[in-house]
């Protein structure tokens, strides 16, 4: 996949996350484009700074302290486009701090437009606040009621295919009309229609003089077709006016760079990169990107062509913790620990956290804590983002995630942990993989700023990305069984390092196994799984692959799906340290 | 990486500004200047108003054209319950009548639109003082001058009255049998809270307000149900109170305080205070709402295994610190009050704002 440079300009990515916000400069070193400087401060959104251009210039300073390069003038501001050696020619913006929109969804029936209103506010940071379609019970009332009460910054309104129906729309739209008049000017939401197409003249002349409207293809032009990604241009232009209106700092920033910059969700951003990366890898298999962060986590997954961006703003590590109680128990999320810790020390660990989202866990019990919750957070997270994957891919898998190849992990708590085995440790736990696949860990979150990136130079995206910065965690093997027993042969494989040794290892059931491959390594595998396991070629078949070194190795994953961790406390504290320490600790 | 961090204060005398603001725009009931009492409303909003959508045409069983001419009302009339909205003389005279108090807001397309006259949600003030700024339709600026404690929860709720301490260290738990009829309407403050009937026995002493050091999280639910507000200032857990919160409530036993049990919100600038006023006509500094970390910025660590201890920065490394456990963060260098020097992540520290006393060296 070698690209060749065909525009030189230089990029600065900044990435402003809930805790830390990056600068990442990009420019061509001999040919192609490196990554060239990294810098990293707090992020000053929120309170008490309330202005996030300090935590911007913070970080573009220290690449300028490292690099020798000038990218501020004396006045301290970016210079943009660059001018002789100084400043930048693009800047590209992903943005995942800030509260999530208050969004309202409607639509015509709730399993069709309104399923697909959901999927679209999904793609951004979104709390969806209030649903409203035909089937609700709420009478135009109830709807003006419930859409007033929730305050909402975006409503999305979709509904009936572009040759159906007509009135059921309008019915939603007046209720959406009128409960937009009756807010505050100044207040009011902006409003996304992707519904019928013949219906846009009639819903501009309806709600166009109320509240800002964008129009967007209908996200269901037949019933049985959906289009989420056309409209998704018309929710970002949403995600930015609302930004910009409500973060101190943003519009003051964004203003000199007019013309040469991009901003994005930073879950779009990474949400473009894992669709083109899975245009380039294998199409039999999907590729999957996590990315767990304070105030929200993002699931990617595409096949080719299809795609879902799931962001789930109530699951996050940080001032959200709690929520995650709606959505699993203490009980839940403390089965993953590898040493004894209390339900209510864990409970206390979740509110505390909570209160001071930013701190850092310095203790063994802490970090133990916050990866159990990153264990059942990512759980959680795939387990809702499943019900919308592809048809097809669903009736083949079954409730087993389906072959992913790769899996890019970001977030601090696995680019920060404390060794790579409890790293990948929580995201097989989490994940809960099968077949083969290869760990990847984000470290830079370079992924999002590539997506944004994309717009002003796709060459500059391609490169950096074959390029040395991602470094795979893992290779793993899940032979996919469903037997309760351990101790069970399940897979047999045959390992023949290239220039080094080869040898035949039988797993059994209940266990991790890691082969040393170093990174630079290559070996070749015949893996024959038994008892009709299926290790990536479909049950009972097997298969011969090539994989590369890489920090851990080799892993063959046979604790069978879903991993079942006994059920005395002791057997299971036990259970989970045997293999973290498989893992290297 | 320059660490701003938030300020924690727990001090006997400080200007303290606080911000009150409605949830939604409203309208303000005090101007710049007044003077108002903790319990007094600064302002009102209609939070959650209700919309009544009268269907004429339906009711009239006429076509939608045709029943704007029966409407009675027009938007801007202030109805009440039962007055007549529209009327079909005849043979078969037809009435619509109003559901509710009102006011007609749209008529048309054979609709009435009213908006049901509700009471409006008062903000009140929180803490006495005097109003030092006045932002239009949403709320005000308190200024006041007192003691005054920062927690890190609160139940929603707020209140005023006497101090009383339970217990004699702010490692004491609070515990059903020091709660007896002497305590009455009083704001009771001690160390740790890990018992739901201490709630149930505080709200039979109509108690004013509980303040504790810790509060374990499996008390959140009945906290959020006291008719008091419940405020934590330190931690989750059983961590207690800090000696330096426990003396300064302890030496303000019998004084008023005011107990604002905000929603700790970041994006906001909202967390729970407590605030004891006091009359002093001298001029006192106002305290930063976040400061640098820098060598003798006193600070307080927020987690284990330093939680709630109060320590003096001794240095910034750069670069990433290693912590026990592997994690690799920004580090800054402390000397503990035991005079123990550590390093622990810059983000797990607070900037300390307390009384003079006990300051570690």
């Amino acid at each position: 996949m070698a690209t060749s440079l065909v525009d030189a300009d230089n990029l600065l990515a900044i990435d402003v996350g809930s805790t830390h916000t990056r600068a990442m400069l990009f420019d061509a070193v001999e040919g192609r484009y490196h990554l060239i400087s990294v810098g990293v401060a707090m992020t000053t959104a929120r309170a008490p700074l309330n202005d996030l251009q300090e935590g911007i210039y913070e970080a573009i300073e220290q690449i300028q302290k490292v690099t020798g390069r000038t990218l501020l003038d004396v006045n301290g501001q970016l210079v943009v486009p660059s001018e002789g050696a100084a400043g930048v020619d693009h800047v590209a913006i992903t943005l995942s701090a800030g509260k999530p929109l208050q969004v309202i969804v409607a639509g015509v029936l709730p399993e069709v437009s309104l399923q697909s209103a959901r999927k679209l506010a999904m793609t951004i940071y979104s709390n969806i606040r209030a649903q409203i379609h035909l089937n609700d019970r709420l009478q135009t009332e109830g709807r003006i009621n419930a859409i007033v009460k929730a305050h909402p910054d975006a409503i999305i309104l979709a509904g009936g295919s572009d040759n159906g129906s007509k009135q059921a729309v309008l019915q939603i739209a007046e209720a959406v009309g009128l409960a937009t008049y009756l807010i505050p000017q100044g207040e009011r939401p902006e409003i996304l229609y992707a519904g019928n197409a013949a219906l846009r003249k009639q819903i501009g002349k309806l709600l166009e003089d109320l509240a800002p409207l964008h129009i967007a293809p209908n996200l269901r032009p037949e019933i049985s077709q959906e289009q989420i990604v056309p409209a998704q241009e018309a929710l970002l232009k949403i995600f930015r006016n609302v930004r910009q209106r409500q973060m101190p700092g943003l519009q003051d920033f964004l203003i000199p760079l007019a013309g040469h910059s991009t901003l994005y969700p930073t879950t779009f951003g990474l949400g473009r990169m894992i669709g083109f990366l899975s245009r380039v890898y294998d199409p039999s298999k999907g590729v999957l990107g996590v990315d767990v962060g304070s105030e929200a986590t993002t699931v990617a997954a595409a096949w080719g062509d299809e795609s879902i961006l799931k962001t789930y703003t109530s699951l996050g590590l940080g001032s959200n913790l709690p929520a995650l109680l709606r959505r699993t128990s203490v009980d839940h999320i403390a089965r993953w620990l590898p040493i004894g810790i209390s339900r209510e020390e864990v409970a206390d660990y979740l509110y505390n956290k909570a209160v001071h989202p930013d701190s850092i866990p310095m203790t063994t019990e802490d970090l133990a804590v916050e990866q159990a919750l990153t264990r059942q957070i990512l759980q959680v997270a795939l387990h809702r983002a499943w019900r919308d994957f592809p048809g097809h891919i669903r009736r083949r898998f079954g409730a087993q995630l389906p072959y992913f190849e790769p899996i890019l992990a970001s977030g601090s708590v696995f680019s920060k942990a404390a060794s790579p085995g409890q790293a990948l440790l929580t995201l097989l736990d989490g994940i809960q993989p099968s077949g083969i696949t290869t760990f990847v860990i984000d470290t830079n979150n370079l992924l999002p700023a590539l997506g944004a990136a994309a717009d002003m130079n796709p060459i500059l995206s391609v490169q950096v990305l074959e390029s040395y910065h991602f470094q795979p965690l893992a290779t793993v093997i899940t032979p996919v069984h469903h037997i309760t027993k351990t101790g069970v042969p399940i897979l047999r494989l045959e390992v023949a390092i290239e220039g080094g040794q080869s040898g035949t290892v039988e797993v059994k059931t209940g266990t991790l196994k890691v082969i040393t491959l170093r990174p630079g390594q290559v070996a070749r595998l015949k893996v024959r799984p038994l008892r009709r396991a299926d290790a990536g070629f479909g049950p009972g078949r097997r298969g011969t692959i090539t994989v590369n070194g890489s920090t851990l190795g080799l892993i063959i994953d046979a604790r069978g799906r879903p991993v079942i961790l006994p059920s005395d406390p002791a057997a299971r504290i036990e259970q989970n340290n045997h293999w973290l320490q498989v893992l290297g600790g | 990486m320059k660490f701003i961090r938030p300020v924690t204060r727990v001090t006997p005398l400080a200007t303290i500004k606080h911000k009150r603001l409605l949830p939604i725009s409203g309208r303000v009931v005090v101007n710049q200047g007044q003077a108002v009492k903790a319990l007094e409303t600064v302002a009102e909003a209609i939070v959650q108003p209700r919309y009544r959508l009268i269907n004429v045409a339906q009711a009239l069983d006429v076509p939608r054209a045709e029943a704007d001419d029966y409407i009675t009302c027009q938007a801007g009339d202030v109805v009440h319950e039962n007055d007549i909205l529209a009327e079909k003389g005849g043979l078969l005279r037809k009435v619509v009548h109003s559901p509710t108090d009102g006011e007609v807001l749209v008529v048309g397309d054979g609709q009435i639109l009213l908006r049901e006259h509700l009471p409006p949600w008062e903000l009140k003030a929180g803490i006495p003082g005097k109003v030092t700024a006045v932002y239009t339709d949403r709320g005000v600026e308190i200024t006041t001058i007192g003691a005054v404690l920062d927690g890190i929860w609160g139940n929603g709720k707020i209140g005023y009255g006497l101090v009383k301490m339970l217990g004699e260290s702010g490692k004491d738990a609070i515990t059903p049998d020091m709660l007896n009829i002497e305590l009455r309407g009083l704001v009771l403050a001690g160390g740790r809270l890990d018992n739901p009937r201490v709630l149930e026995l505080a709200e039979g002493l109509s108690t004013r307000a509980l303040i504790v050091g810790s509060m374990r999280a499996g008390m959140i639910p009945a906290a959020r149900k006291a008719s008091f507000p419940v405020v934590v200032l330190e931690s989750f857990g059983e961590g207690g109170m800090s000696a330096s919160a426990f003396r300064l409530l302890s030496t303000s036993e019998n004084r008023n305080a005011a107990v604002v049990g905000e929603t700790t919100d970041v994006y906001e600038a909202t967390r729970p205070v407590i605030v004891m006023p006091l009359s002093t006509i001298e001029q006192v500094p106002q305290i930063p709402v976040a400061a640098p970390l820098q060598e003798g910025t006193l600070v307080r660590i927020v987690r284990a295994p330093y939680q709630g201890e109060v320590a003096r920065v001794i240095s910034l490394p750069k670069g990433l610190a290693r912590f026990p456990n592997g994690v690799r963060a920004p580090g800054v260098e402390v000397r503990l009050e035991n005079g123990e020097r550590t390093i622990v992540p810059a983000a797990n520290v607070e900037v300390f704002v307390q009384s003079s006393r006990s300051e570690p060296n």
